[in-house]
């Protein structure tokens, strides 16, 4: 018999895709796990994903490069779902290069010497390799705490990260469109990095956050 | 030929000012791409509408435009990222447009560096090193022979800014913020580790690009710069010397051993250097003078006398020689007046090296009792008058038993130290004045843990564990797979760039990144041109000697096979030739020439206003500055590789006298500065036997100031011609033996076959900690034929598990004999059906793991 207070966060066996991560909320006090941070995150993206200044919000007392670290971990989670549907369309046939605007193109620095991957290969490098870093012991050996000499890793992986973006925004419009409308990705992860400083916005090409001079900031950037 | 008239004043360190180490990683040709850094900053500047000067940022915008920089330098198109790379060396250089002063200069080169490598740059850094690496190896044009600088120039630029940035982490000192030493630490630590990047260490990189260039495959890197860089990289990532001697004591106390009794570098700093072995010609004159002199009339004639009384009044003899000398030489150093000054108050006990005259020779002391407290006193006694405790060995205690045992019982019990019964008195002294000066080095107790882990492999383990999680450690282990490559490629390097060679008949051009796009024309440009040239070669021999010291003293204290096998590599490739070839010139005027010309030294070539380079110009500023400190450091350098190489080993030691380098290392004597000089005379002192008594006669200087300021060891008899005898026809098996002690060390620690030495070993696990568990998981693919007697326990394949799984027992192929298939049926009746087998029982047990 299980205790009230007690919330199972557990997809059972035969479960209905629509019911997944169907669990009830937790404060974050209750929460009882080094994977406490995550959790919260989660839990707020589910809750309304389209209310970052909640999601953003750290809790009372969090250290921040732990905070900034889990959400990392979770918009390079959250991007696969965007790098999949990207898939259909960006194949390595049409677009060649890493590229957003005319003059924004990039290597990918995922491998030993960094190559010129076609848009797709690059997304997937960027990803992997940005998993493989953030989980790697060496650079991050805690949940709960961060040594001070990975917080400019979290930088780079941004600026990488980002990339991702610029390129679906200027060449697969719709799809980012579609995506960005139920997730809210892209807005979540400018106000991210703007709000903890990790990039300088003139490499925020996506113009996300003022619609209203979308156009204004667009030609601002392609004289760049 | 000048003679050296005072003392050189050098302190030998790890490297020169940092100053200075930033000035040599440029060469004058290059000056003129200082200002294209500069414009490609100002032009981004422009674009991304920066108005202000950087100086005036404040550090949020400082830190903006840092990565700003980060992106460009990720941009796909070559022209872009290479502009953000030169933006970023001007910020390296420390944005010298905006500086008055080179000081100022040299703070905000620092304070850049560290704002670049805190924004994670420099994994970055590494990996477009690695692109530019790889499309020139690719490029078509590759393989033609690179004409000038121009091919390097994207190469030398990436290099530029790690170099920096490695130089200035290497610069922090004692004096630096806590804050310094943090990044500092992590910075070591960064290195210390492969690269996230390429997963190799950098040094590692730097090793393989050397080889390259070296193989010709690559004969545009501009190979100074990488050597300057893999040289800094080791010195940071291991440790200087001070670092060598804390780790030594460290390793020693370990294991149970005293601390080494006295450091080479503090003692030769209080040594005073001896005079000059003055050629014949020259003492003539010498006496000539000094017979005007009243005073000097008795000492002159001593010394004549002095020549067969050596033996017996050493200390006299060194000292009146010595006073001799001064005189003649009529300097005005203060050395001599002094000198003077105590030939005044006396005339017999002057003192040549400047330290308190040797104490009479202790006599016999009478009472038992006082015996062991008289002794002590003894030893205090005899150490004040030379610089050096003596040492002995426990070979030397074994041989002076041996001796002492023949000649009174007749016979001798090997490896027995304490049974003295029937030796006289004295020679019980002497033996305890042995024991008292024992000495047993890190490397003796490694080598006999060594042969013991060789007969017990399964029950002994490290002699000490914590060397394994060392840097150097990890360096050898990845440097092993090709590490006779990279020593023959230094050495190549090391031939070409040393002043007795022609550029012409070396197989490497060092040269290419040095010479201009136009040829000089003008006789200033040809003065500028010379004077570069040989300031690049002197650098390069100052990298490759320092990397060379480095690793074999690391090596060393880490584990003695190691650094005897990089000695051995090293001999292999003919190092030891070749550094006698390099010291037969002038050393003298090697050390001082002066190959700078400090108006063009960067940061002054680019801060405030810059005169008109003339001929003139150039020769005053030559003559007025002080002798480089890179000469005299790669002099001390290689010959102490030498002393590393020959010590202790005959035949290498024949090697030295083979090639007459007898006259070669008297002629480098003239050289007075202590340290270099103790070197020189500790490799004379190993020939000294070996080169007749003619020799030994005419030499009698040389021979004083080897006993001056060498350390002694008890029963060594190296200045006489006692025991000859050099067995040449050992001196192959010597070096045999010595390899197949290297091999089994490396059979056993990282599981490569000897005989395939292109094979990298699978590198054992570093979390274990514990290598030897490595070789008994039943891959040992040792082949070791040549030892033996170590290795049978290799050999008889005790590390297999038994195979008892009846399956696979009962497929073998058996040969049965033809006495058995004749008889077979009695076999049968005798073995089989005699005994009933319950083979269910049988082959229940098999089936579980318990058997």
């Amino acid at each position: 018999m299980t205790v009230s207070s007690r919330i199972l966060r557990r997809n059972p066996k035969g479960i209905k895709g629509i019911e997944f991560y169907d669990w009830p909320d937790e404060s974050f006090e209750d929460m009882d796990s080094t994977l406490a941070v995550q959790q919260l995150i989660q839990q707020s993206i589910k809750r309304d994903p389209s209310n970052i200044d909640e999601i953003l919000k750290p809790p009372e007392g969090q250290d921040e490069g732990t905070w900034k670290y889990e959400h990392l971990r979770q918009f390079c989670m959250d991007l696969n779902k965007l790098a999949v549907k990207l898939q259909t369309e960006c194949l390595p046939s049409a677009c060649v290069q890493m590229t957003a605007t005319e003059q924004w193109i990039f290597l990918c620095a995922a491998h030993k010497t960094p190559k010129e991957c076609p848009a797709i290969d690059y997304t997937r490098h960027t990803l992997d390799g940005a998993s493989c870093l953030l989980n790697n012991t060496k650079y991050f050996p805690s949940r709960v705490t961060m040594k001070e000499s990975s917080v400019s890793k979290l930088g780079s992986v941004c600026r990488r990260v980002y990339r991702i973006f610029g390129h679906a925004y200027f060449h697969h419009r719709s799809i980012f469109d579609e995506f960005e409308n139920s997730s809210h990705l892209c807005k979540r992860f400018t106000i991210f990095v703007t709000k903890y400083n990790l990039m300088s916005k003139e490499h925020l090409i996506v113009p996300i956050l003022k619609p209203e001079s979308e156009t204004a900031t667009a030609t601002e950037e392609s004289e760049a | 030929m000048a003679q050296p008239e005072c003392e050189l004043d050098f302190v030998y360190a790890d490297c020169d000012t940092h100053a200075n180490e930033i000035a040599e990683l440029y060469s004058y040709t290059e000056s003129c791409e200082f200002e294209l850094n500069k414009t490609s900053f100002e032009d981004l500047c422009d674009e991304w509408n920066v108005k202000k000067s950087w100086s005036s940022m404040d550090s949020n915008e400082k830190n903006w435009f840092v990565e700003r920089l980060c992106e460009t330098v990720e941009l796909g198109k070559k022209e872009l990222r290479f502009k953000g790379l030169q933006a970023l060396l001007y910020l390296a250089q420390g944005v010298f447009n905006e500086c008055w002063s080179i000081e100022e200069q040299q703070s905000y080169s620092k304070e850049n560096v560290f704002r670049i490598y805190e924004k994670g740059l420099f994994p970055t850094l590494i990996q477009l090193l690695m692109m530019e690496v790889e499309t020139s190896l690719n490029s078509p044009d590759a393989r033609r022979p690179p004409s000038n600088k121009n091919d390097s120039t994207d190469l030398r630029i990436i290099l530029n800014i790690i170099y920096t940035i490695v130089e200035v982490f290497n610069s922090i000192n004692d004096q630096a913020t806590n804050e310094e030493k943090k990044l500092q630490e992590q910075f070591k630590e960064e290195l210390t580790q492969p690269i996230s990047t390429t997963n190799e260490l950098l040094a590692l990189t730097l090793f393989q690009m050397t080889t390259k260039f070296c193989n010709g495959s690559a004969p545009h890197f501009p190979i100074k710069k990488i050597l300057l860089l893999l040289w800094k990289t080791i010195l940071i990532t291991l440790g200087g010397s001070e670092e060598l001697k804390n780790l030594k004591n460290y390793y020693r106390s370990r294991v149970g051993l005293p601390p080494a009794p006295d450091d080479t570098l503090e003692i030769t700093r209080t040594m005073r250097a001896a005079s000059p072995p003055v050629a014949a010609s020259e003492t003539f004159d010498v006496q000539l003078r000094k017979i005007k002199l009243n005073k000097r009339r008795m000492i002159s004639k001593q010394e004549s006398l002095m020549a067969d009384d050596m033996m017996n009044d050493m200390e006299e003899t060194g000292e009146t020689n010595g006073e001799v000398e001064q005189a003649a030489e009529a300097s005005e150093s203060s050395e001599v007046e002094r000198t003077e000054e105590m030939n005044d108050k006396n005339s017999e006990e002057k003192v040549d090296i400047g330290y308190v005259p040797a104490s009479p020779r202790p006599s016999t002391p009478v009472n038992k009792a006082d015996e062991d407290a008289e002794a002590d006193c003894e030893v205090q006694s005899i150490s004040k008058g030379l610089p050096w405790m003596p040492k002995v060995r426990h070979k030397d205690i074994d041989a002076f038993l041996e001796q002492a045992r023949i000649k009174f019982i007749g016979f001798n019990i090997p490896q027995n130290r304490t049974t003295i019964a029937g030796l006289p008195d004295p020679i019980l002294e002497g033996l305890r004045t042995l024991q008292k000066h024992l000495y047993i080095s890190l490397s003796e107790l490694q080598i006999q843990r060594e042969e013991e882990m060789a007969k017990y492999p399964l029950t002994l383990e490290e002699l000490d564990t914590k060397p394994l999680s060392s840097p150097a450690e990890s360096l050898y282990e990845n440097m092993l797979p090709s590490l006779p490559q990279y020593m023959i490629a230094l050495l190549k390097i090391l031939l070409a760039a040393a002043p007795t060679s022609k550029a012409k008949t070396e197989s490497v051009n060092i040269m290419c990144e040095v010479l201009p796009e136009n040829m000089p024309m003008t006789v200033v440009q040809s003065m500028k041109f010379g004077t570069d040239i040989n300031r690049h070669k002197e650098i390069i021999i100052k990298a490759v000697s320092a990397i060379l010291i480095l690793l074999l003293k690391h090596f060393k204290i880490n584990n003695i096979y190691q650094f005897e096998n990089v000695s051995q590599q090293l001999m292999f490739a003919n190092c030891i030739p070749l550094i006698l070839k390099f010291f037969n010139q002038n050393i003298f005027q090697y050390i001082i020439s002066r190959n700078n010309i400090a108006l063009i030294d960067f940061p002054a070539c680019v801060i405030g206003v810059q005169p008109e380079i003339t001929a003139e110009l150039l020769e005053m500023s030559v003559k007025e500055q002080p002798y480089p400190w890179r000469n005299i450091f790669s002099c001390i350098n290689m010959v102490r590789i030498l002393n590393k190489l020959t010590k202790w080993k005959m035949s290498r030691i024949m090697m030295l006298v083979v090639f007459k380098s007898a006259p070669i290392l008297k002629r480098a004597l003239r050289v007075r500065h202590a340290m270099f000089q103790l070197y020189v005379l500790k490799l004379l002192k190993m020939q000294a036997k070996y080169l007749g008594r003619q020799w030994r006669k005419s030499n009698m200087k040389t021979l004083s100031a080897i006993y001056q300021m060498v350390r002694h060891r008890l029963t060594d008899d190296w200045a006489f011609g006692n025991d000859m005898e050099t067995r040449p026809w050992d001196f192959q098996g010597e070096e045999f033996s010595l390899q197949a002690n290297i091999s089994r060390f490396h059979c056993r620690r990282y599981n490569t076959s000897q005989s395939l030495p292109g094979i990298p070993s699978h590198l054992p696990n570093q979390q274990t900690g514990n290598h030897s568990i490595n070789s008994m998981n039943g891959h040992n693919s040792c082949n070791n034929p040549l030892n033996d007697n170590y290795s049978y326990a290799a050999q008889m394949d005790i590390f297999k598990p038994v195979d008892n799984n009846y399956a696979s027992v009962l497929s073998k192929q058996f040969q049965l004999t033809e006495e058995f298939k004749n008889n077979y049926e009695l076999w049968l009746q005798r073995e089989v059906f005699q005994f009933n087998i319950d083979w269910d029982l049988l082959l229940e047990q098999t089936n579980t793991s318990n058997m």
